[in-house]
């Protein structure tokens, strides 16, 4: 039975195994029959390729001639030749025609960007004096600018010693000259304008370099399609900027564009009167560092302020505000523009800087409770805050701005040992021209001095986080410390001056033409 | 905005092109308020490395910049894109520092920073300065020095390169490679060059930016007055670089010797990386002595060098993509001689401000300097490199500006 049964298994099994066998003939079968359709359908494929490909380098030999004749008439036609030519290139498989691939990249490029020049001339104006060794670069940059085919380049030289003139005459500019005795930054400027003959001027000075070789027209452009004023475009601080210059830039920038936009400034002119004088700062932001103005709004005004010895952009902003016209600022493009300057410099120039800020918005300056003390004790509590300061450098080697502090000495250490801050030197200098012995000082206004330097180096450090993930060198630390102090001591001195209600007194004079002087 | 750097290898003990951009990119980012940190891989040992998980690391500023370097022994690490222990590593720096984004400025030895990133889902950027995410070696050159454009989807890596390695290895690197820079947030070449080497090998690349590599005008650097040559007759040529073979001294030195003119001399700069290509080249060398070797040199050595050089001449034997030494060359007003393939040849307009020739040709590198001798510098003073690493900043910045918001 057993026996049976598995005579009938092993039978059964042989019957499958002949079916299995002959389904995997067929299978085989099939497979070479489907390799032989596929290599089939290769070749044919390769065949058709071949011909292809044969045929349409056989027509590019022929017709080459032809079209070399018309591509120079008709630049779409050299595109069209490029495409092909990568079609075959591609059905070669070949990699040797990559040169073929730039060339058709190239074409591809120029013919997506297509700029509309802008037609009208544009006056580039560079007020100069012993302008260095950067001044080609600056000039380099100009002329390479593209889509502005009608660029005229003016300068106006206050008697420079070196080769500024010639070098601009290399680079074909008009070369305008102003005895340095009446320089003023209005003065020269409005000057070259009534030479320049373009639609658009472009206000620049010697030392910024535009950013790209499209910037100017990026400017330009932006005037013009926003039927705008004026406009100006950002600085970005060179490679060799230090940390406070760095932060300068970026302040100033945050003020009047805290977006990071390219912006058109609308504003009313009554609305732009009820402004206080900082907000009115941050709308008029027109600098001519950089600015390009629609030569009918700049005469429509009347130009510059001859008047004024500085801040001439921001007083043409107001007026340019006051007549209707709206103003821009870029972020998206401008120059390559920081000065690395020692602290003394800052005193007086931010004094100038504010005091001309109140000046010309015509606003009452706050009267903070310092303004009522005799200037001499004003002046020798900035110098006594300033010898702590100098006493607390000494204390450091290497450290990280926040961890600066400026209490950080005992008094009997006063005058013992001390770094140099060129900003209390200034300082002591100025008090000197007032006071023949030595005046007291006033613990209220050193608080209020030390609460300003504080809160000043907190929003730098804010920003230098990426600079002071490195401990500074002492040198550094103090070169910033400095330098903020500068600030605290302008401010105050600022507020101060424009805070007199006599400020036509001697006294007053003799501050305002020491922290002015040569700015 | 908080920004970690990720590159091979870095200062001070490595200089070149990349390394260099790095720094001069980190440190403008610095300047536009921006907090950075570099990271590095550590290729060789070093002393003063303290193990730290798994890893030999050392912690170090450079000029300012915040440096965390580090190794591990694990093998193959210059070719591949895995290497488990480094990249817990890596990914606990990128945790402990929180970056709004990654910008990996050479993927080598820490591709997987881009793996971290897209899983912690932190933005990235990627910067290509050669060929490394196709090819293990990063110039496209087979072992018998022919070029290789295409390497058929990693196919070909195994049977002309990489003979101890299954071709499945490369293709799964090809596949992985695609695969990161497809999900970046951005790509940045400096070269037009580079991106169409990408596109024929099959890379897509949706969100790439060609920015060209800047100069930097305002440090180290003063233009040069008008030369007034003590013998007006000699001519110099110079080529700065390391002395390897993908480099091309010994192609510069044949081609130079070519020619007879006794007037012409050749300086050549850069250390010696191999010691059997440099006996190599030195023995080529030998018998004329209108050829010296100045040894290694220095970003501050760049302006006397070109003080004293009429033409510079970059003989990559590679694709090279853009090299920096061009690039110098003609911030100073020096004409250049470079391959007429690869990124180099974008630099010049041939006849303009430099000469090009058919690259790894002696005769045709011969040609080339005998032209440049006959046309006696007369289109010096219209040589101009416009771009600048300001420039450079800021267009990245706009990038990471527009991944971030």
């Amino acid at each position: 039975m057993k026996k049976t049964l598995f005579t009938k298994e092993a039978s059964d099994f042989a019957k499958e195994k002949k079916v299995l066998l002959k389904h995997r003939n067929n299978l085989q079968k099939q497979l070479i029959d489907l390799e032989n359709l596929r290599v089939f359908r290769l070749k044919k494929i390769i065949m058709e390729k071949r011909f292809l490909r044969a045929t349409i380098a056989y027509f590019l030999k022929k017709s080459n001639e032809l079209l070399r004749k018309l591509t120079n008439k008709i630049p779409l036609l050299e595109f069209v030749k490029n495409k092909l030519r990568l079609y075959v290139s591609h059905l070669n498989g070949s990699s040797a025609n990559l040169k073929r691939f730039k060339k058709q990249l190239s074409v591809e490029k120029n013919l997506k960007e297509k700029v509309e020049p802008i037609t009208e001339l544009v006056s580039v104006i560079i007020p100069t004096y012993n302008a260095g060794d950067f001044f080609d670069l600056v000039l380099r940059k100009i002329t390479i600018q593209k889509y502005i085919p009608n660029l005229e380049l003016i300068i106006i030289d206050s008697g420079s010693a070196d080769k500024t003139v010639s070098l601009a005459k290399k680079y074909g500019a008009k070369i305008l000259t102003i005895d340095k005795k009446n320089f003023s930054h209005a003065k020269v400027r409005n000057k070259a304008a009534k030479v320049a003959k373009g639609r658009f001027l472009f206000f620049t000075v010697q030392d910024a370099v535009l950013l790209s070789e499209d910037s100017l027209y990026g400017i330009v452009h932006f005037l013009q399609q926003n039927k705008i004023g004026a406009v100006s475009g950002k600085q970005i601080p060179r490679s060799d900027a230090d940390a406070f210059a760095s932060w300068q830039l970026a302040s100033h920038a945050k003020v009047i564009n805290p977006d990071k936009k390219d912006v058109v400034i609308k504003i009313n002119p009554d609305e732009f009167k009820s402004l206080s004088a900082i907000d009115k700062r941050a709308i008029c932001t027109i600098d001519d560092v950089c600015a390009v103005y629609d030569r009918k709004a700049f005469d429509k005004v009347g130009g510059f302020d001859n008047k004024l010895g500085y801040g001439e952009d921001l007083d043409i902003s107001k007026r340019l505000i006051n007549a209707g016209y709206d103003l821009g600022y870029l972020f998206s493009t401008g120059v390559i523009h920081s000065h690395t300057r020692p602290a003394n410099y800052f005193v007086k120039r931010f004094y100038t800087d504010r005091v001309f800020l109140y000046r010309v918005f015509e606003e009452k300056s706050p009267k903070p409770f310092y303004t009522d003390i005799p200037l001499p004790v004003l002046l020798s509590s900035l110098v006594s805050f300033g010898k702590k300061l100098a006493i607390s450098s000494t204390n450091i080697s290497t450290i990280y701005l926040n961890d600066f502090n400026y209490d950080s000495f005992s008094k009997k250490e006063i005058n013992k040992s001390m770094i140099d801050l060129l900003s209390l030197d200034f300082l002591k200098d100025l008090q000197k021209s007032f006071v023949t012995k030595n005046s007291k000082t006033n613990l209220k206004i050193e608080q209020e001095i030390a609460n300003q330097f504080t809160s000043i180096k907190t929003r730098a450090h804010e920003f230098m986080r990426g600079y002071f993930s490195a401990p500074m060198t002492q040198i550094q630390v103090v070169d910033v410390v400095d330098k903020i102090f500068a600030i605290c001591a302008s401010n105050m001195l600022a507020v101060y001056q424009i805070s007199q209600t006599d400020q036509e007194s001697s006294e007053f004079r003799k501050l305002h033409s020491l922290l002015t002087e040569e700015i | 905005m908080r920004i970690l750097f990720t590159i091979h290898q870095f200062f001070p003990k490595y200089y070149t092109g990349t390394e260099l951009y790095l720094f001069n990119l980190a440190k403008m980012m610095q300047k536009f308020g921006h907090e950075v940190h570099v990271v590095t891989y550590m290729p060789q040992e070093e002393g003063n490395m303290i193990l730290e998980k798994g890893v030999y690391v050392k912690k170090y500023f450079y000029e300012g910049l915040p440096v965390t370097a580090f190794r591990s022994n694990q093998v193959h690490v210059s070719m591949d894109f895995k290497n488990p222990i480094a990249k817990k590593y890596l990914k606990k720096l990128i945790l402990d520092f929180k970056p709004d984004l990654i910008h990996v400025a050479h993927p080598m030895r820490l591709t997987f920073a881009m793996e971290i990133a897209i899983k912690e889902k932190i933005k990235f950027v990627v910067t290509l300065t050669d060929y490394w995410m196709i090819c293990s070696k990063g110039i496209l050159v087979r072992n018998n020095d022919e070029p290789c454009l295409s390497n058929n989807n990693g196919k070909l890596c195994s049977i002309h390169c990489y003979q101890e390695f299954p071709s499945s290895y490369f293709t799964q690197r090809m596949s992985d490679a695609k695969k990161y820079l497809k999900k970046a947030d951005a790509v940045i070449v400096s070269a037009i060059f580079l991106k169409e080497i990408f596109k024929k090998n099959g890379f897509s690349l949706p969100t790439l930016n060609l920015i060209r590599h800047g100069f930097n005008y305002f440090l180290n650097y003063a233009p040069l007055e008008k030369k007034k040559k003590k013998n007006k007759k000699i001519f110099i040529f110079s080529a700065l670089g390391s002395l390897v073979k993908h480099k091309g001294a010994h192609l510069l030195i044949k081609a130079f010797k070519n020619m007879d003119n006794p007037n012409a001399r050749l300086h050549i700069y850069g250390e010696v990386q191999n010691a059997s290509y440099g006996k190599l080249v030195f023995a080529l060398a030998k018998s004329d002595k209108r050829i010296s070797f100045h040894g290694r040199y220095s970003l501050a050595d760049m302006h006397s060098i070109h003080e004293k050089t009429d033409v510079v001449v970059v003989t990559s034997m590679w694709y090279e993509t853009y090299p920096l030494v061009g690039v110098a060359a003609l911030a100073y007003a020096i004409p250049i001689i470079v391959p007429d393939m690869g990124g180099a040849s974008e630099l010049i307009k041939d006849g303009k401000n430099g000469y090009t020739f058919s690259i790894g040709q002696a005769d045709s590198l011969t040609s080339a300097l005998k032209k440049a001798i006959e046309d006696d510098l007369k289109f010096t003073q219209n040589i101009f490199y416009p771009y600048t690493i300001e420039e450079e900043a800021v267009k990245t910045q706009a990038i990471y500006q527009k991944i971030t918001t």
